[in-house]
């Protein structure tokens, strides 16, 4: 602590100096010009002491002993620290506007930076938009290629479906939000993923391990927040534009508005499809679907700095078609029901907004509301199967933050509430009844509250406690989580965290892909409470220099356990998917990772990553289905200064347990584990001064291929028919262009 | 400008302390605390010190203290203090000014919180 030890000296050595004031004038930038801010907050940091800018953004403010740090903040734009020994003088502040938006978990966040993000105390990860154009396509799902955290794959050869896994565990077990409001839960926990699309993201950041209990009791293993372009903030004009050799072309527009000082808005279209079917392993079916979809947001985003208000109200569309299974049942126009065909129709539409307030002359109290309203379908077909998933939802988020006494204690509490009306209905049109039905209303009033302690910069304790009502299963459960961070130097952090998560299974719309198969769904070994786990991790990141360049290590270790789990048990019978409540799946995933950068411009990313992830099947704890136990991975990212970008990425995959086919005929036996192997991705980008970006590249270099990822393709409409083994790329090299184009601001 | 020439009254009066009567040289010796983050800053902050009059000037980065050595004869606290504001550099008295700041190479931003973490 070398500053207190100089404050130490000023006040043991000039013990009768006056202690003076510091003035200045605090201006903001406004597209480019500096204009005065009246209002704005300054304060000492650490202390009590604080004042406001008058009309023409001066103020003059009594120097504090014991503290040396200024921090003027005004909504709108980020605070700035300024370090200040001096007794008298002047200081001025320009502050730059901020780059996102108020946000539900961070409406003080951003007005005062000092209030604990939960994120620096639990390890989180943040993925800008540089790091995303690193794999240019297409949609989230394929966003997470440059993390090791997040691995993706399709979850059958069929539906072209994505899944994430994080910690050894399925993407529904993570929180996966879109600013701040549960983006992919329920039914959309499925799709949601591909409904959002890359190029509309800012960035993404991801935490490990549980997260705030001001988010709900849902995400177990990580949370993924995802930012969009920002009214206030985004280009007046961007284009992205990709086809591939897959036949899959993309157009992505944006475009932001401001239409006054206090209002913008901001409106993201999106356009894509897979308009021709192939087959590349000449199995007979398409290796991904034909397709299309539509994306539009347009949001308005309102400040009123006088006053302290800001705001914001959107709406999102989502429509998506998509035509799979048979390469006949996809060219021929009446297909008839002799062929197998996948059919998927989904629609989304929501409605949301946030307002914040900042209390003035105390930036650290402030109150937010954060609320959705959402309608989302899906009707499916499967071979003579046919699944329908609907979902309305109402979420209502409060947040009411302060401090007591000083900074060092924060509180965030509020109450919050959410509604799910959900169908899951599966069927077959010869038959009366429903082969699976379940419509329930979930309603969940709850409360948390979160303190942190923060009593110097090397030690956070986020302790939260939440409470939430189940009108659906009778019950009040009680959500406690925790995470501590300790830094022992500022190239030494430790993290330690855990706690509790909980969520409602959707059986059937949750496990779509077991339906491209010809196996009964049996659903009698389920019971009827939600599932609930535990989760526990510890992570340390470690700064060095070598060869006087910086290298960062990161090692976590997270261990997931389950009181109960709706497990889908394929081992007992290669016809039968039982699903079964069960206690006692857990995950254990250790990730250990080096980025060094090599010169000013290359940067290495290794990872290895050992999982551990069993599930309690029927019969006994077995390896969860296709996680691979040993995951390594290299990214080399080159920089020229002429503006050329190359990256390379090298994933190797070690086997994956298959379901059991020990009871099949032998033609339809397969391996109980799938070989290990490797894929390599390249892209070249290079940025022209116009604000244009072309790129090109290429998935699956070596292009690997599972050749079988069907049994019994030949007869799927009969037994032993099933493309749940899909532990592979279905689809063999693929190489894509593209384009990204931002109009440039005039101003600048 | 109060508060500086108190200060200065209060270092000729512990300068005077210092005077030992043997001595008709008016040497004096006191610290004054300035911000800075690294070997650059300490060149420029030891050289903006050395005016005429001053026979040593030692700034230490750990702790911020420059050690002083001059002349009161010749030149005053008040005057190093504000050479030392005039290459750009914060001291416990006063602050320098915006411009001689903003020239200061970057990773010399003493002020900037993101800075001073880099350099610690």
């Amino acid at each position: 602590m070398k500053i207190l030890r100089i404050l130490l000296l000023i006040a043991a050595g000039l013990p009768l100096a006056s202690w003076g004031q510091i003035s200045g004038v605090v201006k903001g930038l406004d597209n480019g010009k500096e204009i005065p801010l009246p209002g704005a907050n300054v304060i000492w940091e650490g202390s009590e002491t604080g004042t406001t800018t008058a009309k023409d953004g001066s103020y003059t403010i009594e120097k504090v002993k014991g503290a040396n740090t200024l921090k003027v903040s005004y909504i709108g734009y980020q605070s700035q620290s300024k370090i200040v020994i001096s007794r008298t003088g002047t200081m001025n502040f320009t502050l730059e506007p901020s780059g996102y938006e108020l946000e539900g978990a961070e409406v003080v966040g951003k007005v005062d930076a000092t209030t604990v993000d939960v994120t620096k105390a639990g390890l989180s990860y943040k993925i800008d938009d540089k790091e995303l154009r690193k794999a240019a396509c297409c949609n989230l799902s394929e966003s997470f290629e440059t993390n090791a955290s997040v691995d993706v794959s399709f979850t059958d050869a069929v539906t072209g479906t994505r899944q994430i896994e994080m910690l050894g565990l399925s993407g529904k077990y993570a929180l996966i939000q879109r600013e701040n409001i549960p983006f992919a839960r329920g039914l959309n926990s499925n799709t949601g993923l591909t409904y959002i699309p890359g190029p509309f993201v800012e960035s993404i950041q991801l935490t490990k391990g549980l997260s705030s209990v001001l988010n709900g009791y849902e995400g177990i293993t990580g949370q993924i927040n995802v930012e969009f372009y920002k009214p206030e903030t985004a280009p007046k004009l961007y284009l992205n534009a990709f086809g591939n050799q897959g036949s899959r072309t993309e157009l992505n527009v944006m475009s932001a508005i401001p239409v006054n000082k206090r209002l913008s808005t901001a409106i993201l279209a999106h356009a894509s499809a897979i308009s021709i079917p192939r087959d590349g392993n000449d199995d007979g079916f398409a290796d991904i679907p034909n397709g299309s979809q539509l994306n539009f947001t347009n949001r308005w985003h309102f400040k009123n700095p006088d006053r302290g208000w800001e705001g914001q109200i959107g709406v999102s569309a989502v429509q998506s078609k998509k035509v799979g299974g048979q390469m006949d049942y996809i060219t021929e126009d009446n297909p008839g029901n002799s062929l197998w065909g996948f059919e998927s129709d989904g629609r989304r539409a929501e409605l949301f907004g946030k307002n914040g307030y900042v209390f003035k002359d105390k930036p650290f109290r402030s109150i937010g509301i954060i609320y959705s309203l959402t309608y989302q379908d899906h009707n499916g077909r499967f071979g003579e199967r046919f699944h329908y998933g609907e979902q309305q939802n109402a979420y209502l988020n409060t947040i009411y933050q302060d401090i007591i006494g000083s900074t060092i204690h924060k509180y965030r509490t509020g109450i919050s509430f959410q509604l799910d009306q959900i169908t899951d209905r599966l069927s077959k049109p010869q038959l009366e009844d429903p082969l699976y039905l379940q419509k329930r209303t979930e309603a969940v009033p709850g409360a948390y509250f979160e303190y942190t302690l923060e009593p110097n910069p090397r030690f956070t304790l986020v302790a939260g406690i939440r409470g939430d009502y189940n009108n659906y299963f009778e019950e009040l459960y009680i959500t406690p989580r925790l995470n501590v961070r300790y830094s022992l130097s500022d190239h030494t952090t430790f993290r330690l965290g855990g706690g509790r998560g909980q969520r409602t299974a959707n059986v059937m719309l949750e496990n779509l892909n077991l339906l491209a198969s010809s196996r009964t769904m049996d659903f009698t070994a389920l019971g009827i409470s939600p599932e609930v786990a535990w989760n526990t991790g510890a992570s340390l990141v470690q700064d060095m220099r070598i060869i006087d360049r910086k290298l960062t290590l990161t090692v976590d270790a997270f261990y997931t356990w389950f009181d109960n789990k709706v497990v889908a048990d394929l081992d007992v019978d290669p016809n039968t998917a039982y699903f079964i409540s069960s206690t006692g799946s857990r995950s254990l995933s250790v990730l250990s990772q080096i980025d060094y950068e090599l010169s000013s411009n290359f940067e290495v990313r290794l990872a290895y990553k050992y999982l551990n992830a069993k599930d309690q099947f029927a019969e006994e704890l077995r390896q969860s289905y296709l996680i691979p136990e040993h995951r390594a991975f290299v990214n080399l990212a080159y920089q020229t200064e002429q503006r050329w970008k190359f990256d390379l990425t090298l994933n190797w995959f070690g086997s994956k347990r298959l379901p059991d086919t020990e009871t099949s005929p032998d033609e339809f036996k397969r391996d109980p584990q799938s070989p290990g192997f490797f894929t390599v991705n390249a892209q070249i980008n290079k940025t022209f001064k116009n604000g244009l970006e072309i790129f090109a590249g290429v998935d699956n270099l070596l292009d690997f291929r599972q050749d079988d990822p069907i049994v019994n393709a030949d007869n799927p409409y009969s037994p032993y028919f099933d493309t749940n083994f899909t532990w592979g790329p279905v689809f063999g090299r693929n190489v894509y262009v593209g384009l990204y184009y931002t109009l440039p601001d005039k101003e600048n | 400008m109060k508060t500086i020439s108190k200060i200065s009254l209060l270092t000729l009066f512990m300068a005077l302390l210092s005077l030992t009567p043997a001595s008709a040289q008016s040497e004096t010796d006191t610290t004054l605390i300035v911000n800075g983050v690294c070997q650059m800053c300490k060149r420029t902050i030891e050289n903006a010190a050395y005016i005429k009059g001053v026979s040593k000037a030692e700034w230490d980065v750990e702790n911020k203290v420059l050690t002083l050595t001059y002349n009161t004869g010749e030149t005053s606290l008040e005057e190093i203090n504000t050479s030392i504001n005039e290459s750009g550099y914060d001291t416990e008295i006063n602050t320098a000014s915006e411009d001689a700041y903003n020239s200061l190479h970057k990773c010399c931003h003493y002020r900037d919180p993101e800075v001073v973490k880099d350099h610690q």
